[in-house]
């Protein structure tokens, strides 16, 4: 018997999504790694014919460097994906148990909601750090095979790929959060994600514009580093300030879990309404 | 000695919606009650009020003495719980569900009390839940509730899709809970079947509890309907002065019908002085009763 049946349950249930997740963007960034020999002299082309504010678009990085080249063509759209994974999954936890009809029969058991959130929220931390493992699978059946200049080493992709973690905590922390809220978990998750997609479009015109250039500051995607981890390197500030926003949101949506009515199918924001 | 649910002027408010108008409830240890009322009377706001799964607008309810809001956590562990309508996780079979559900509650599964309950309820448990009949679903819905032998079962219409013969079989499951000690409360709109198991009954309108009734004293108090068909119509007046406790319902052509409050022994003697064909005498059923209630404009609050 598990100690954690509600984690191991979810984390169940998760198993194909993780997996696709994880060999989708594997064996995508890997053949990214493959192709880079390929695409090395044309690359430069495109470097030198395309205006700044168009790379900068896309990530600003010097696509002719290796690190710029898996910025540009792999880790920044890479990071979205993996917080559209941390919104589905999390969304999923409350709202969709709770649409589906489940999450009664969980809740009449004698377990508090907040244990139940937190085995729910585990499973899509561990499977984060499954899609993570997964894909660095990829980095390693690809990486120490190709030539890259000795610019760009296989624990420098690792380590970008596990730098999705803090930002895919916090986008999971807000599908909890709106999933303890809202009426439906397709409520939830479109909220969630077209919040997500104005981050990235937010960060990356930004970047590409300089009148609004504060507006990045304004995207959680910006926090993230992914277009800047393998060029620049993190910005542990940043990282650290995603997982404290994160763990705040958490503690919210733990608030409004505790009292939202189960099958109400409303609006819900009761986070100051005590218990009698 | 404590009741095995106390509820206290329990009160829910939906907006401008009332579903609970201030419910008063006391159910005993070791009965299993009857909690009537047709759809959107209260009953399934009442039972999710008791597992804490919505917030009462006011007063309180309790399980053995736990509050369902304050002290949710054991007041739950003393419940086993069937909804009306139970889904399940989907790909998984009735036995992973039955050991899912003691994994969360932190309790051993009885295996055998499991085989016992499949066999009795003839479940196929190693069937996936999603390929079930609605009759079987109950049924893994039915085991699940039972099996951590709960002090309290709450069972909203436990029996929906159930055939007969194991309609039979779960009254007897529950009548050997009960005897065990079991409170079983039996939220039902199938008055014949509250009627044949439960000790007590309550009828539940409009969100008020407006009667609550021992059901044997019932049969014991409640009128006696005696339909009566005549070889020959009866003439006009010939069951005049029928006497204290008798009184003729309707009369047509050859049929009347006669209700007796006590002894039935001065209507036979006068019916002795006719031919009768043929004679039904039936005690008023609960659903009688229960039509009685629906049929008042207002509905008078009673208290158990």
């Amino acid at each position: 018997m598990s100690r954690f049946p509600v984690a191991a349950h979810a984390l169940g249930e998760l198993r194909w999504v993780i997996f696709w997740f994880g060999l989708g963007l594997g064996i995508y960034g890997a053949g990214m790694v493959w192709l880079f020999p390929l695409f090395e002299d044309y690359l430069t082309e495109v470097a030198a014919t395309y205006p700044q504010e168009i790379l900068d678009l896309f990530g600003g990085a010097d696509m002719t460097t290796p690190q710029g080249y898996i910025t540009l063509e792999y880790q920044s759209f890479a990071v979205l994906v993996l917080i559209i994974y941390a919104v589905v999954a999390a969304t999923g936890q409350l709202a969709g148990e709770e649409g589906r009809g489940t999450l009664e029969g969980l809740l009449a058991q004698p377990i508090t909601r907040s244990r139940l959130m937190l085995e729910k929220a585990s499973a899509v931390l561990a499977g984060a750090v499954l899609i993570c493992a997964i894909i660095s699978l990829g980095w390693l059946a690809s990486a120490p095979f190709v030539d890259l200049r000795g610019e760009l080493t296989l624990l420098d992709l690792i380590g970008a790929t596990f730098g999705a973690l803090p930002v895919m905590l916090f986008f999971a922390a807000l599908g909890f959060l709106l999933g303890a809220i809202a009426p439906s978990r397709g409520a939830a998750a479109a909220l969630v994600v077209a919040f997500a997609v104005a981050s990235y479009i937010a960060a990356s015109l930004a970047q590409a514009i300089e009148p609004i250039s504060w507006m990045r500051y304004l995207s959680a995607y910006h926090y993230s580093d992914a277009a800047r981890w393998l060029t620049e390197g993190p910005s542990p500030w940043y990282q650290a300030g995603l997982v404290a926003a994160g763990l705040v949101i958490y503690a919210l949506a733990t608030l409004c879990f505790e009292q939202r009515e189960i099958a109400a199918r409303t609006w819900q924001f009761r986070l100051l309404r005590r218990k009698r | 000695m404590t009741a095995a649910i106390e509820i206290r002027e329990l009160v829910k408010d939906y907006g401008r919606v009332h579903a609970l108008r201030g419910i008063n409830l006391r159910v005993e240890t070791g009965e299993i009650f009857g909690f009537v009322g047709p759809n959107g009377a209260g009953k399934s706001t009442t039972i999710r009020v008791m597992l804490d799964l919505i917030r009462p607008t006011s007063g309180s309810a309790t399980v053995f003495g736990q509050d369902c809001q304050r002290d949710s956590v054991l007041a739950r562990r003393l419940i086993g719980y069937l909804p009306s309508s139970p889904v399940f996780p989907p790909r998984m079979s009735a036995n992973d569900v039955f050991a899912h559900i003691a994994a969360v509650r932190g309790e051993h599964l009885d295996e055998a009390y499991r085989d016992e309950l499949t066999r009795r309820l003839r479940l196929d448990s190693t069937r996936s839940v999603d390929t079930l009949s609605r009759g079987n679903r109950q049924k893994v819905g039915l085991i699940q509730a039972l099996l951590p032998r709960p002090p309290l079962l709450i069972l909203d219409e436990p029996t929906t899709g159930l055939d007969p013969l194991i309609q039979a079989e779960v009254e007897d499951i529950l009548r050997e809970a009960k005897a065990r000690g079991t409170t079983v409360f039996f939220s039902s709109h199938i008055l014949e079947e509250v009627e044949h198991i439960c000790t007590r009954a309550a009828i539940v309108r409009e969100g008020r509890i407006v009667d609550v009734f021992d059901l044997a004293e019932q049969r014991r108090l409640a009128p006696i309907h005696v339909e009566v068909t005549f070889g020959q119509a009866p003439r006009a007046g010939a069951f005049d002065g029928l006497g204290e406790g008798v009184r003729l319902l309707s009369l047509a052509g050859r049929r009347a019908t006669f209700e007796v409050h006590g002894s039935i022994d001065g209507l036979v003697k006068r019916l002795a002085a006719h031919t009768v064909d043929h004679l039904v005498a039936r005690e008023t059923t609960l659903e009688e009763l229960f039509i009685q209630h629906y049929r008042g404009d207002e509905p008078a609050e009673a208290s158990s």
